[in-house]
């Protein structure tokens, strides 16, 4: 157990000693200690972390830095996996006499898309850590201009999650619900922007499979690593629309 | 006044010791469940909340007590039924007295969300029945008191419900809330204010001979409202927010601003909670002095419980508050950190407005469950992250059980209690 753990449990159990037990509290009772959309924000929080370690090490990748990717390859294990514990969490604490001010299934629905970006993210860095795969020069800086893109459009969507948050801390005020909405059109518009740069990347691969200059399989690890670096941003739409309805009406 | 023989006297103060018992174990919890609200979301420190509530429980006591007070003492068991018998009644107020706090005492151990009001209305019924059968309960009465239950707690969630998207309209959704705030914060201030006077001046006060009939009452009411609402406007135009800039510190700034509303409307559920929960403790005791002071279970035309009987209940609520609510006014905060002083406002006011339009009406109705309805009114309105909808089905268990449970106990100490007294 870590510090902060510890430090935590014990603040936890100061509390617990502090609690009264024998009274009757209804009003308490009403209310969940911990709200569900701070659940998405911290998983949210791990996607971005995993996000960063992800993106620095993919450039060293590209630079033909295999060993240094192997810490990487478990950073990105150990966060997708420390995200499920809390997507889990999320999920059995959501049961049916719970009323929250968005539909339930939106919201888990956001919560797993929001999942898949990691399982992307995760079954990216397997694929690299696997077979060292070089990468020619002429493709680097696409697939860097690439990959900015897709972290633009993870970027935008963290803000999303946060404003969706303050949206909640409103009670879903009007200019909150308005702020939400413009931030995902800015998801949209990054998303878009990636699928461009990646199709670029992959027409360069094909280019430089006509001149010879790719063996087949690393064409075909190459096209695999582009598509799943694409596929981070598409999932962040998907999850992006979910936020969208709820804070849509 | 009638002489007090050493009999009677030993039944007054042991009386007078169960309602300062089950207003301390009960003013401890109703009021915690009250104030918990404006603690939770910083409005109030403990100390604040004990003088601030103090203040304005035991004004609702005294001075709005009367109407439950009636009902619990002659509105579901008749006591003129018990002419000529009077040892009889007073064994019988006892036995509830003593049923209701072994039963609260229970709920507390068990955590149970029972509410006071409905223990007390069903131990007295369980007496009316041990001493005279079915037909010694007035249940044309009970129905009526049964059925405000139900629909307190509607009504507050309706009002809180309305309230908040008011707040929403005018506050939250405009561009800028602060300003929004500082123009319509005084007129919420009167709002507040104005059930609070209305209540008081409509038939209250009768201790100071000014209880006024509706329209004198609405006409008063609508001049002092306005009054203080306008003291109001240079008070919210005045008080620093704090830096602004970005949205979320426009949110908070306006958050900050609505502690000023939360903190009346916190005092008037206080008050609120003072004039109908009085009842459950002085009710019985009322009734039992009533026999002692006029000699006998018919009262004498325009007789008035006296005052000290309303100012022990509301001390003793009070002193339940300073002295065993703070480990749960502290507890109930920090679970309740989700009502922001916006919400609080909302729910509070709805809340406070029900119960003393039901303490109007004699109604002797929960104060907990109605600020349960109202908070959960707020989150149909997308107040609140999650509302946990599992309490109603504990709420509506407790009316279930607490009823017979009180009732039965009742029933039972009344054959336990009324040889004593030579009954």
């Amino acid at each position: 157990m870590s510090e902060t753990s510890k430090q935590k449990e014990a603040g936890r159990k100061r509390e617990e000693e502090t609690e009264a037990r024998h009274y009757r509290a209804p009003i308490a009772d009403t209310l969940r200690r911990k709200s569900p959309f701070d659940s998405l924000v911290e998983h949210a929080g791990k996607v971005h972390e995993c996000l960063q370690v992800l993106s620095s090490g993919f450039e060293a990748y590209l630079e033909g830095d295999f060993e240094g990717f192997h810490p990487v390859r478990d950073d990105v294990s150990r966060l997708e996996h420390e995200a499920d514990l809390i997507k889990y969490n999320a999920r059995s604490h959501l049961p049916r006499f719970l009323f929250m001010p968005v539909n339930r299934s939106d919201f888990l629905s956001a919560i797993s898309q929001q999942d898949k970006i990691l399982d992307y993210a995760e079954a990216l860095a397997d694929l690299m850590d696997m077979r060292p795969t070089p990468v020619p020069v002429e493709l680097r800086p696409l697939m860097i201009e690439h990959k900015k893109k897709v972290v633009e459009t993870l970027q935008h969507y963290a803000e999303a999650v946060a404003s969706l948050s303050d949206a909640v801390g409103s009670g879903f005020s009007r200019p909150k619900r308005e702020a939400t909405k413009a931030i995902i059109k800015q998801v949209h518009q990054s998303e878009y922007e990636a699928d461009q740069t990646g199709n670029a990347a992959k027409r360069k691969v094909y280019e430089l499979e006509q001149q010879g200059d790719l063996s087949p399989m690393d064409e075909y690890h190459i096209l695999k690593i582009i598509d799943w670096v694409d596929e981070m941003a598409d999932r962040a739409e998907n999850a992006s629309e979910r936020i969208r309805i709820m804070v849509a009406r | 006044m009638l002489e007090l023989t050493v009999g009677a006297l030993v039944v007054l103060i042991f009386a007078i010791i169960i309602a300062i018992y089950a207003g301390w174990g009960g003013g401890a919890n109703d009021m915690a469940n009250a104030m918990g609200t404006s603690v939770g979301s910083g409005a109030l420190t403990f100390m604040g909340a004990v003088v601030v509530g103090g203040i304005f429980e035991f004004a609702g006591a005294v001075l709005v007590g009367r109407h439950v007070t009636e009902t619990v003492r002659s509105g579901i068991v008749d006591p003129t039924l018990f002419a000529g018998d009077h040892h009889t009644f007073i064994a019988g107020m006892l036995a509830a007295m003593l049923a209701a706090a072994i039963w609260m005492t229970l709920a507390s151990y068990f955590s149970m969300p029972v509410s006071t009001t409905h223990s007390i209305v069903g131990a007295v019924a369980g007496f009316g029945v041990a001493a005279l059968g079915f037909g010694g309960v007035q249940w044309g009465g009970m129905v009526r008191i049964v059925s405000s239950w139900v629909v307190s707690p509607v009504v507050g969630g309706l009002i809180g419900f309305l309230l908040f998207n008011l707040v929403k309209v005018t506050v939250l959704d405009r561009v800028d809330p602060v300003a929004s705030l500082r123009r319509w914060g005084p007129a919420y201030v009167g709002l507040t204010v104005f059930v609070l006077i209305l209540a008081t001046l409509f038939k209250g006060l009768d201790q100071l001979n000014l209880d006024l009939e509706f329209f004198p009452a609405l006409q008063w009411t609508l001049i002092l409202s306005l009054i203080i609402s306008l003291a109001f406007i240079p008070v919210f135009r005045r008080i620093h927010s704090g830096p602004a800039g970005t949205a979320e510190q426009k949110y908070r700034n306006v958050e900050r601003l609505f502690i000023i509303l939360q903190i009346i409307t916190a005092a008037s559920v206080a008050f609120a909670h003072g004039a109908n929960d009085v009842a459950n403790y002085i009710g019985p005791l009322a009734a039992i002095w009533v026999v002692l002071d006029t000699g006998g279970v018919v009262t004498p035309e325009g007789y008035q419980i006296p005052i000290w009987i309303f100012a022990l209940g509301g001390a003793a609520i009070v002193f339940g508050l300073a002295t065993y609510g703070r480990r749960v006014v502290q507890t109930i905060g920090r679970r309740i950190t989700e009502i922001t002083p916006s919400r609080g406002f909302s729910a509070e006011l709805s809340a406070a407005a029900t119960i003393l339009f039901a303490s109007h009406m004699g109604m002797p109705i929960s104060t907990t469950h109605t600020l349960v309805g109202a908070v959960i009114g707020v989150g149909l309105a997308r107040g609140i992250p999650a509302l946990n909808l599992q309490v109603l089905i504990r709420i509506g268990a407790s009316w279930v059980a607490t009823l017979p449970v009180a009732g039965g106990t009742s029933f039972v100490l009344f054959f336990i209690i009324r040889p004593f007294l030579g009954a």
